[in-house]
């Protein structure tokens, strides 16, 4: 049992791995915003299907490496992932008896919860501007793009270690 | 006493989850004030984090470093012949050009000199390449393959052929940050060339676009008009041509005109640039002598 409990945890920080390889493979600038939000797609999936193992706190300190790693203001990923998280858990509790709609709509919510509480933060404090604002829709419809891909490959190697 | 015990037990349903992301808020918010407050607390973190992370990054720029040079070899003897005969009346250009210029920084040190002033007009500087842009699109910052070991350091201009990119913003032992002057958090103080009235050029988070804020009204600026940096502050040297002016709008009655320019340097598209930085001071005649060997020297 404790095997298996290690082998998901090693699982989480594998997948976590691959996701900021994902984040950081170098593409040209003028592509920066066809790269989907690989870190919300992590923290949602763990969320929904694995929601003891992943708690507000961990998804914090998760967010907090991702701030530090990608320059970001200090905080900014750390409070949209705890809130996803929370908010994840709390909608995903009855996943079994969603329908595929359901899970549609619910993944299209958080993804759209996690963009718009990242950008309100930097939008506040200046980060961003409201005209790059309008270009995060592509990184929106590319990580709603790439849910199913995630999904898939997440759920075949935590099903073996689980 | 059963009013008190409920009373009590007021937020027994809210979720222990619910407290916790009370918790982490209230943590992010202090960790978010002393990003925004006392930022050079924050600077080590960032330093290490990036210093930690750099294998990573150097192991992740490698593909496209080898598509390159591949690509690079694999150029026909037809291309590369013509490559070469281009190269070379361009080097042939520039070393007229240059013959010019030395003999204006051989009158400026002569000026300087008899000004006794310790402005080095020899700036030094360290070729790199772009390596990636940030992973974060908003921000306009992109990773050099130069860092600490080759003398690169925070606050370090870095130019292209064209013009002023940006500045140095994070160096690890071997590679660096720079902010490109298109960065909304960017502000480089400016001069017009043709008045040499004073402005700060501010990034507006668009790489064809930048705002001149601080231009006053009854600013003598056209459209066309080169900016280059003045000067003022720390690491940036006179002179460097940053950007064109593209539009301006004058509004009567207010204090400020709104000014638009266009970067002079290939933001998006430059793969090789340069980072400036100048010579320790030297006593003046000693830079005199290693910029002029067969001149005169002023005593």
């Amino acid at each position: 049992m404790i095997i298996k409990q290690f082998a998901l945890y090693r699982t989480m920080i594998i997948s976590l791995g691959v996701m900021l390889i994902l984040a950081f493979w170098p593409i040209a600038a003028e592509f920066g915003y066809y790269r989907p939000d690989w870190l919300s797609l992590w923290l949602i999936f763990w969320a929904l299907y694995y929601p003891q193992k992943l708690g507000v706190w961990l998804a914090c300190m998760v967010g907090l490496v991702w701030d530090i790693t990608t320059g970001s203001l200090l905080g900014s990923y750390a409070l949209s992932s705890a809130i996803v998280v929370y908010v994840g858990r709390r909608l995903g509790r009855h996943l079994a008896m969603f329908n595929i709609v359901e899970k549609a709509v619910l993944v299209i919510f958080l993804v759209v919860l996690a963009l718009a509480v990242r950008l309100a933060l930097w939008l506040i404090f200046d980060y961003v501007t409201w005209s790059q604002v309008v270009h995060y829709l592509s990184v929106l419809l590319l990580t709603l793009l790439a849910w199913p891909l995630v999904v898939d490959a997440l759920a075949r190697v935590s099903v073996k270690d689980n | 006493m059963e009013h008190f015990e409920r009373k009590k037990r007021r937020f027994d349903s809210f979720p222990m989850q619910s407290y916790r992301l009370l918790g982490v808020a209230l943590v992010v918010s202090a960790i978010m004030f002393v990003d925004l407050r006392y930022p050079q607390w924050v600077e080590p973190i960032r330093h290490y984090a990036l210093q930690l992370f750099e294998p990573v990054l150097r192991l992740l720029s490698y593909p496209q470093r080898i598509y390159d040079v591949t690509n690079e070899s694999l150029l026909s003897h037809h291309q590369l012949l013509q490559e070469n005969k281009l190269l070379k009346s361009l080097l042939l250009q520039k070393s007229v050009q240059m013959q010019q210029v030395s003999e204006l920084k051989a009158e400026n040190m002569r000026l300087l000199a008899l000004v006794e002033s310790g402005v080095n007009l020899d700036d030094n500087f360290i070729y790199a390449q772009i390596l990636s842009a940030s992973s974060q699109p908003q921000q306009h910052v992109v990773l050099l393959n130069k860092g600490l070991r080759e003398g690169i350091k925070v606050g370090y201009p870095v130019l292209d052929a064209t013009g002023v990119m940006g500045q140095v913003i994070e160096a690890s032992h071997r590679l660096s940050q720079v902010m490109l002057i298109a960065d909304n958090r960017h502000a480089l103080p400016v001069r017009v060339r043709r008045t040499q009235q004073g402005a700060i050029l501010k990034g507006m988070g668009n790489t064809q676009r930048l705002k001149l804020e601080y231009a006053a009204e009854t600013m003598d600026i056209k459209e066309g008009d080169i900016l280059e940096t003045s000067g003022v502050g720390l690491y940036f040297p006179a002179g460097y041509p940053v950007a064109k002016v593209s539009e301006v709008k004058k509004h009567t009655g207010k204090a400020f005109a709104q000014i638009y320019a266009t970067p002079l340097a290939h933001l998006d598209s430059s793969q090789h640039v340069i980072v400036l930085f100048k010579q320790a001071s030297l006593p003046v005649n000693v830079q005199v002598v290693s910029v002029l060997p067969n001149q005169d020297v002023p005593k």
